[in-house]
């Protein structure tokens, strides 16, 4: 179970990476992506031990980019409104957006999406560990 | 009878239907309560299979346009409406689990009835 | 007429089940409750609309504008995509809000005193 998940793990970080970064051109997007990344890393703090998990995320990193990832997403509205146009707006305000099916298209799309696929994956983390480990 | 035809022809709601059912049975009838928590998860999705059902016609692709003449394309909009739908059902799923956690640690079982008997006791 | 035949046949249903198999009172009950939903959805279902037809009500003029100028608005492919992050991105904030506060639940609770 070791050698299966030592080799497999790697891949599925990948896998999960690649539907957070493709949501706007093919199925998935923040919320699948992210719990196929955070899936990964509770896998590796079962198969070993629970210090081998710590070592890859520990607490405080895990705690910060999850509220790191709902600033984000405040934040980017905020630059909306900045850049002259409504709360959480994507062309009207003037976001860089390229050709229709290109990686980095439409500008606000692929910010949102990476923030919130941050945000799920550091969740299920946070979850998991706070649940094996309560109360010492 | 036309009524009859009309539960084959909507046999997908017909299934949401019946796996709601499985899963209240499940939560009044069994006393673990672990197995109520799946139960509510069976009764989530349920909900969902219906709610998605509804946006489909025959011979429609996935909603992700393509260079082509005309598709048809199903209906984006109720699948948009359930993925927060999801997120509230695992949200609600953690809390029930940590729930759990903290009066297995106090009571020391897992079994509704031999909770109720040690609380009528105090 | 019809309702008393049916009486009769739940009252012998009951007893057999009861004192010959040896299932509890609650369980019958629970599932002459569960048959009667199923029985009163029944009648729902048949007079939804036909499931695939392309008359369907929930297929009017709002997700049309949706896949037409989805991409000239946008610019993402994937429509459900840009229906969750742009044209109604505030439900997203909100459900982000959601699965915070379930977190800070959790740990509020597991880490009590």
């Amino acid at each position: 179970m070791r050698i299966t998940s030592r080799l497999v793990v790697p891949f599925i970080q990948i896998y999960g990476i690649y539907v957070v970064l493709h949501g706007h051109l093919s199925p998935g997007g923040s919320f699948s992506g992210g719990a196929i990344f955070g899936a990964s890393l509770v896998l590796v703090a079962l198969s070993f031990n629970l210090e081998t998990g710590a070592k890859q995320i520990s607490h405080q990193t895990a705690s910060l980019l999850e509220s790191g990832g709902v600033l984000g997403f405040v934040i980017t509205g905020l630059v909306a409104i900045a850049l002259g146009g409504n709360y959480l707006s994507n062309r009207a305000a003037g976001f860089p957006a390229g050709q229709a099916g290109e990686l980095f298209s439409a500008g606000a799309i692929l910010i949102i999406t990476v923030f919130v696929g941050i945000k799920v994956a550091s969740t299920i983390v946070t979850l998991f560990y706070n649940i094996i480990e309560g109360e010492k | 009878m036309e009524m009859l035809s009309g539960i084959i022809d909507n046999y997908y709601y017909m299934v949401a239907i019946i796996l709601f059912v499985i899963g209240m049975y499940t939560m009044l009838t069994h006393a673990n309560m672990i197995k109520k928590v799946i139960a509510m998860n069976i009764m989530d999705t349920s909900v969902f299979l219906m709610f998605v059902a509804i946006g489909y016609t025959h011979g429609a692709q996935a909603p992700i346009i393509k260079e082509g003449a005309d598709t048809i394309y199903a209906n984006p909009l109720p699948g948009a409406l359930i993925l927060t739908g999801i997120v509230v059902a695992v949200s609600v799923t953690a809390y029930a689990l940590s729930l759990i956690v903290k009066i297995y640690r106090y009571y020391g079982t897992c079994d509704y009835d031999e909770i109720c008997e040690i609380r009528s006791q105090e | 007429m019809i309702y008393f035949l049916f009486a009769i046949i739940f009252v012998i249903l009951t007893l057999f089940l009861r004192f010959f198999i040896g299932v509890e009172p609650r369980i019958i009950l629970t599932f002459y409750l569960l048959g009667l939903i199923i029985f009163l959805f029944s009648f729902t279902v048949a007079e939804m609309p036909t499931f695939g037809s392309p008359v369907n009500p929930a297929f009017n003029e709002v997700p049309q504008r949706y896949l037409e100028s989805g991409v000239a608005e946008t610019g993402a492919i994937n429509i459900v995509s840009s229906i969750i992050i742009d044209y109604r991105a505030f439900d997203t904030l909100g459900e982000a809000t959601v699965l915070f506060v379930a977190i800070a639940a959790v740990i509020a609770t597991i880490k009590a005193h």
